[in-house]
């Protein structure tokens, strides 16, 4: 009686080539095993690396904000009432027939100052804003950005004085620029 | 002040061959070592946008080698909205310390310090659109910058036949700093990768031949050396 073929137990004889080649590799990973190691470890780091943020603290505008001061000395912050608030080289106003006590003002970025004229009852105040811009690169898959620095200002008008309160325009902080009135 | 830092590491790990030239040692170079780093070539066929080549030589001085590397790395990171690329030649000079100076086959395990330079150009254009002033577009550039930094060092170099070596280099990088940026503020530098204010890490697998100009013997283990005199 023939006994029925167990696949599974089947026997098979390694040729001249793979055991050459089994040893061949044994040797390689015997002698670098080390280094192999090490090129997996390296390779999986870079590989599981995290993305980096697309989070930006930096901000295309100033913060500006309008104070008084009493005769003991304190600040307060206070809503302004404008009829119009617009910027030389710009085809359109920013803010228009509104009450704020804090605004954002866009600097241009093709241009080293950006000035803005705050209005009411056909009076202005012209307030210049210049800066540093600087250009960079988040990362490639966050594309690049500006940064604007080194803020200072002129100012034209009836208010009392204005004062660079935080020369880098960034999230972080308090408002760029305190305008007393 | 990095390159009083530098310099006077330099100057310690140089000093370290002195403090030790009484003791009847060999100190006269007997090879040199050139290799190739691989891993910045695998990376180069496998990385669109990538090409770096890098040298390396060395020269023994008793236990200690002075190893020069030289390399050139193009870099683009663009994408959809934007061109970023930067491309330059940078170079590595240092000292290694051979902490396997009896090993038969003359491998080494080394732990060494490097000053690194780079020369470099880098550009970025990209479209953009700051509200209340709308579309524009913007295409600056650095050229001829030079940046500099420090580089710890661990690594291997391990005989694999006749006069052929491996080996990796694992390397820590920090104090970087960058002359003559203008606008542009720098996102990578060739031999040293994206700036950061923390350093950075690098990797080489390095094969190497030995162009060996005279026989030195495997000096032998102090304790060898006083059974042999006994």
């Amino acid at each position: 009686m023939i006994a029925p073929i167990q696949i599974w137990n089947r026997v098979t004889y390694p040729t001249i080539n793979s055991i050459f080649a089994v040893g061949l590799v044994h040797m390689i990973l015997k002698k670098f095993s080390w280094h192999l190691w090490l090129l997996i470890f390296v390779l999986g780091w870079s590989a599981c690396a995290p993305d980096p943020s697309c989070s930006d603290i930096y901000l295309p505008y100033v913060t500006a904000s309008f104070y008084t001061v009493n005769d003991a000395g304190v600040e307060t912050v206070e809503s302004v009432q404008l009829d119009s608030l617009w910027a030389d080289d710009a085809d359109t106003l920013l803010y228009a027939d509104t009450t704020l006590s804090i605004y954002g003002l866009y600097v241009n970025p093709e241009a080293a100052s950006t000035t803005y004229h705050f209005c009411l009852n056909d009076t202005c105040n012209s307030v210049t804003f210049a800066y540093d811009r600087k250009e960079y690169l988040i990362s490639p898959d966050c594309g690049p950005r500006f940064r604007f620095q080194n803020l200072t200002t002129e100012f034209e008008g009836f208010y009392d004085s204005v004062i660079v309160n935080k020369p880098e325009l960034t999230l972080l902080g308090e408002v760029n620029v305190k305008i007393y009135r | 002040m990095l390159k009083s830092t530098a310099s006077q590491l330099l100057f310690f790990l140089m000093l370290l061959p002195a403090v030790s030239w009484a003791q009847d040692e060999d100190w006269r170079p007997s090879a040199v070592r050139v290799g190739a780093d691989v891993f910045g070539l695998a990376k180069t066929a496998l990385t669109d946008g990538y090409n770096r080549q890098e040298i390396q030589a060395d020269i023994d001085l008793n236990k200690y080698f002075f190893v020069l590397d030289l390399g050139r790395e193009e870099i683009d990171n663009s994408a959809e909205g934007f061109t970023h690329t930067t491309n330059g030649t940078f170079y590595r000079a240092g000292v290694d310390v051979n902490l396997t100076p009896y090993n038969p086959n003359k491998d080494v395990v080394f732990f060494g310090l490097r000053y690194a330079h780079a020369t470099f150009d880098e550009s970025l254009a990209f479209d953009y659109a700051v509200p209340y002033w709308g579309p524009a577009s913007v295409d600056v550039a650095n050229v001829g910058l030079k940046a500099h930094w420090i580089e710890a060092v661990f690594g291997m170099k391990v005989k694999v036949w006749k006069q052929f070596y491996m080996g990796y280099t694992l390397r820590g990088k920090f104090g970087q700093k960058t002359k003559g940026a203008e606008t542009l503020i720098p996102y990578t530098v060739p031999g040293y990768g994206v700036v950061t204010s923390s350093g950075n890490f690098g990797f080489g697998y390095h094969i190497y031949y030995k162009l060996a100009f005279r026989d030195k013997a495997v000096p032998l283990r102090p304790k060898d050396s006083k059974k042999k005199l006994k």
